[in-house]
């Protein structure tokens, strides 16, 4: 980008061309005041607080709207400006009804931090004191219209970042609302409860029922870590006050997954069912409390000399440092051949679906972290590497979607959304109701179990093998004139990135995958890599991978001499199903869990488990890369960590492992 | 020099503010043996007629026909009005009811009230009437100084008496100022 000089206060400064002069500012270290501003919002000019004087123009230009160009001359502190920004204040105070002592944002306020800093003391002017009503019909988030500022970074944040757009002003001037939907109470309204619009108000107008009142910055602890609901980990601020979470924030306003969901922002601290607190051992068919060393002795005792018939299986949710630590157990302890992740299914489709196709991508991915996986080590292809990322969502001219299965919308729902306001067209193949449906171009309804094979031939038709559509569409229960436009569409594109979830590989396996990936083959690379992305089941389902904790083979079904032990060590992953663990015919079930779920009232022996706000430790996320989770709660009393669990039967077996040391210290990802 | 003379005046307020003036603690104690009288005040005097005085300090916003009046005739007495706290700069908590009808609240606290049998709006000429809204004591008189808070610190009334006793209007720092 082209270098610019221009003078501000003064002072020769550079900049880029394309700049605001607030950018040029915000660069050089020159403060301007802003309101309405936000790096990761188009610049509006509305709070006009960052007025400046330009020489040779008449009148006053807001900074965060004024295009910078060479040459230019600019004043942003000068005692005139000075005064029309605390007039802009006032007539903000004027305008509604700011009462700080009632206000739950008071002391993080923006508003007030300004009216501080141009000492604003008194209002000259007449008070408007409007009635104006409150929005507290939403399960989480509270709009308080007396003290907004019509900023509009709750409208932009929700149209630009979550494509949404559900807030908009509705009324003119000194009457203008932030407004849901066509005047509807919040809740009524299409909200998705991303709580980014709370995240971004700069005043108490939209708040947290949760943390209103308990979250002032300056008395939180604020701890930098990675959401692990799933597998997108977004960057999260967790904020805690004497040992409580009160509050999550997006980290990165840089990011679009600073947007969150409501799982990650909102779920967490409102409260999950309640916790596994005591070993439990079932006797009598009963389920009953008992001491740590009764229930670890007596898995012990079980384990012991049984050794190759044992089962270990932990959920992918799990950190590295967990999964090897397991790894270790089940190899080095017991030496069974028996070791998975919950994802094992999964991963095996996706990998077997990959083979050979990967490698003519010839080229190795070097990560951020410096380490590269060779694609020739991998066994069965990485397939990872191969796959493009959720920012080059917005690069595509056509989607395909296939079942992503999240439970919530989520930020990668909000790509989709504004690629499809971008022009793209988007296709999405679901048995199910989707989220996303009214933004598609064609939205297919396969018949339960037919997804993988109205999947294959699209993929088929699409490549212009001879296809008889007609024939697809009655056995997949289609409208066949949707299907032929489905297929025209992604003939006719020429950058199509196709996004599935785990629903499409239970139901077609790796053939399914394959016929998409194939589409993905014939079409442009996108940023260098394959437009078709995966959404992995869990948060970490790449690192039981590379870890080989997912077993490449599976687990036989064939029982051999001897009582089947399985071990299940579970956590706080809720999508476990407790089908997987009655198909490996356990006689004896020991299951790790931090909730109860009808894989605990199946075990013989159930051990209290962390969730992931209470461990740390790195994971591998959806875009390949490591990310350093770190502890932000201590297990509720009772609980112990999964690493001092295994450590410790480690022991009661023989044989001692060492625990890793810290949060953090990371283990060497070998392996795949 | 002599003693600078100082009233003070509490109009539709809590007293929170006159009580964070009490919290100058020894520093009330230096003043008053040394450089400052204070001629009236609700806290320590129960004088009804207005002298002229040096300083005028007032908390509370102005509510009632009352407190109009007892201000301007305040305002009259003093050569710097000086506003503490956030009822008296802005309208504050007294302020809340100008988001209803005079009559809304009336009914409310004398007829509606869920304590109160047989209540009725006081009709006395001995009650002051309120006013349709209430106001800040800048939207009524003229007024040299502004000390913010909810109460003001001591600490930041500490700080305008200094000033003043220097000869300057205090214009409070900003790390002194809360609306708290």
């Amino acid at each position: 980008m082209k270098e610019i000089r221009l003078k501000i206060d003064g002072r020769e400064v550079k900049g880029k061309e394309g700049d605001t002069v607030l950018d040029v500012c915000l660069a050089n270290g020159i403060e301007v005041p802003t309101l309405c501003n936000l790096k990761c919002l188009t610049p509006v000019g509305a709070c006009r607080l960052c007025v400046i004087e330009i020489e040779g123009e008449k009148k006053l230009n807001t900074a965060c709207t004024y295009p910078a160009r060479e040459g230019l001359v600019v004043r942003t502190n000068t005692e005139s400006l000075n005064k029309y920004r605390k007039r802009m204040l006032e007539f903000l105070f004027a305008e509604r009804n700011h009462y700080c002592m009632f206000c739950e944002k008071s002391g993080d306020c923006e508003l007030q931090n300004l009216a501080y800093k141009f000492q604003v003391y008194n209002v000259p002017l007449d008070m408007l004191n409007p009635k104006l009503p409150m929005d507290s019909s939403h399960e989480y988030l509270t709009i308080e219209h007396n003290r907004c500022v019509l900023c509009s970074r709750c409208i932009r944040a929700c149209d630009e970042i979550v494509g949404l757009h559900v807030l908009d002003f509705s009324k003119r001037g000194s009457r203008t609302m932030v407004t849901a939907g066509l005047g509807d109470p919040l809740k009524g309204s299409p909200c998705i409860a991303c709580g980014l619009c709370m995240q971004v108000c700069p005043t108490g107008a939209i708040f947290d029922k949760f943390s209103s009142y308990k979250f002032k910055r300056k008395d939180c602890e604020k701890i930098s870590t990675v959401c692990q609901e799933c597998g997108l980990l977004c960057p999260i601020d967790a904020y805690t006050k004497n040992g409580n979470l009160v509050r999550i924030e997006g980290s990165n306003l840089d990011d679009f997954r600073v947007q969150l969901c409501r799982l990650g922002r909102f779920d967490v601290i409102y409260g999950k069912p309640p916790r596994i607190l005591r070993p439990m051992v079932r006797e009598g068919g009963e389920l009953r409390e008992r001491s740590m060393d009764e229930a670890l002795k007596l898995v012990a005792d079980r384990m012991r000399g049984n050794f190759p018939n044992v089962i270990c299986v932990a959920s992918a949710k799990y950190p590295n440092e967990i999964l090897e630590l397991f790894k270790r157990f089940a190899t080095d302890v017991l030496g069974t051949m028996y070791l998975d992740s919950f994802d094992g299914e999964w991963s095996r489709a996706i990998s077997r679906s990959s083979q050979g196709s990967w490698v003519e991508l010839g080229h190795f991915v070097e990560e951020e972290s410096g380490y590269s996986i060779g694609l020739s080590k991998a066994p069965y292809g990485s397939w990872e590497d191969a796959e493009c990322g959720f920012n080059d969502i917005q690069r595509a001219d056509c989607l395909i979607s296939v079942e992503l299965g999240f439970k919530v919308q989520n930020p990668i729902h909000s790509q989709i959304r504004r690629a499809v306001k971008g022009g793209a067209k988007l296709i999405i193949v679901n048995p199910g109701d989707d989220p996303l449906g009214e933004w598609a171009s064609i939205f297919l309804k396969p018949s339960r179990g037919s997804e993988a094979i109205l999947v294959e031939a699209i993929s088929r038709a699409a490549r212009g093998r001879a296809v008889d559509l007609e024939d697809v569409a009655r056995e997949c229960g289609v409208a066949p004139e949707a299907l032929r436009s489905a297929v025209e569409i992604l003939r006719a594109s020429k950058r199509c990135i196709a996004i599935y979830g785990a629903g499409l590989v239970k139901v077609g396996g790796s053939r399914a995958v394959s016929a998409l990936f194939e589409i993905a083959k014939e079409k442009e690379r996108v940023n260098g890599r394959f437009g078709i992305i995966s959404i992995k089941p869990s948060s970490n389902t790449l690192g039981a991978w590379r870890l080989m904790v997912t077993s490449a083979e599976g687990i036989p079904s064939q029982k051999g001499k001897g009582p089947r032990i399985v071990y299940a060590l579970i956590g706080d992953d809720d999508s476990i199903d407790a089908k997987f663990l009655s198909n490996l015919k356990p006689d004896f079930l020991v299951v790790q869990s931090a909730y109860r779920s009808p894989a605990t009232s199946m075990a013989d022996v159930v051990i209290p488990a962390t969730t992931w706000l209470e461990r740390g430790g790195e994971l591998i996320g959806q875009d390949g890369r490591r990310h350093l989770a770190r502890k932000v709660l201590e297990p509720p009393a009772g609980v112990v960590g999964e690493a001092e669990v295994i450590a410790e039967l480690s022991k009661r077996m023989g044989k001692e492992i060492p625990i890793p040391r810290a949060e953090g210290i990371g283990v060497e990802v070998k392996g795949r | 020099m002599g003693k600078a003379r100082i009233s003070t005046l509490w109009l539709s307020g809590c007293s929170g503010c006159h009580m964070s003036l009490l919290d100058l603690d020894e520093a009330l104690v230096e003043l008053l043996s040394g450089k400052v009288e204070i001629v009236k005040s609700p806290p320590l005097t129960d004088v009804k007629e207005h002298t002229p005085v040096d300083v005028g300090i007032v908390e509370g916003a102005v509510a009632t026909e009352e407190d109009e009046e007892e201000l301007r005739k305040f305002r009259d007495n003093c050569k710097i009005l000086v506003a503490i706290g956030d009822c008296a700069c802005f309208g504050g908590i007294t302020s809340y009811r100008n988001l209803f009808d005079k009559d809304e609240v009336l009914s409310r606290v004398f007829v509606e009230t869920e304590s109160v049998v047989d209540g009725k709006v006081p009709a006395s000429r001995y009650v002051p009437k309120i006013l349709d809204k209430v106001k800040a004591v800048g939207h009524i008189v003229k007024v040299e100084a502004h000390i913010p808070g909810c109460p003001p610190s001591p600490r930041a009334l500490l700080y305008a008496l200094k000033e003043l006793l220097e000869g300057r209007i205090p214009i409070l720092p900003s790390d002194m100022a809360s609306f708290e």
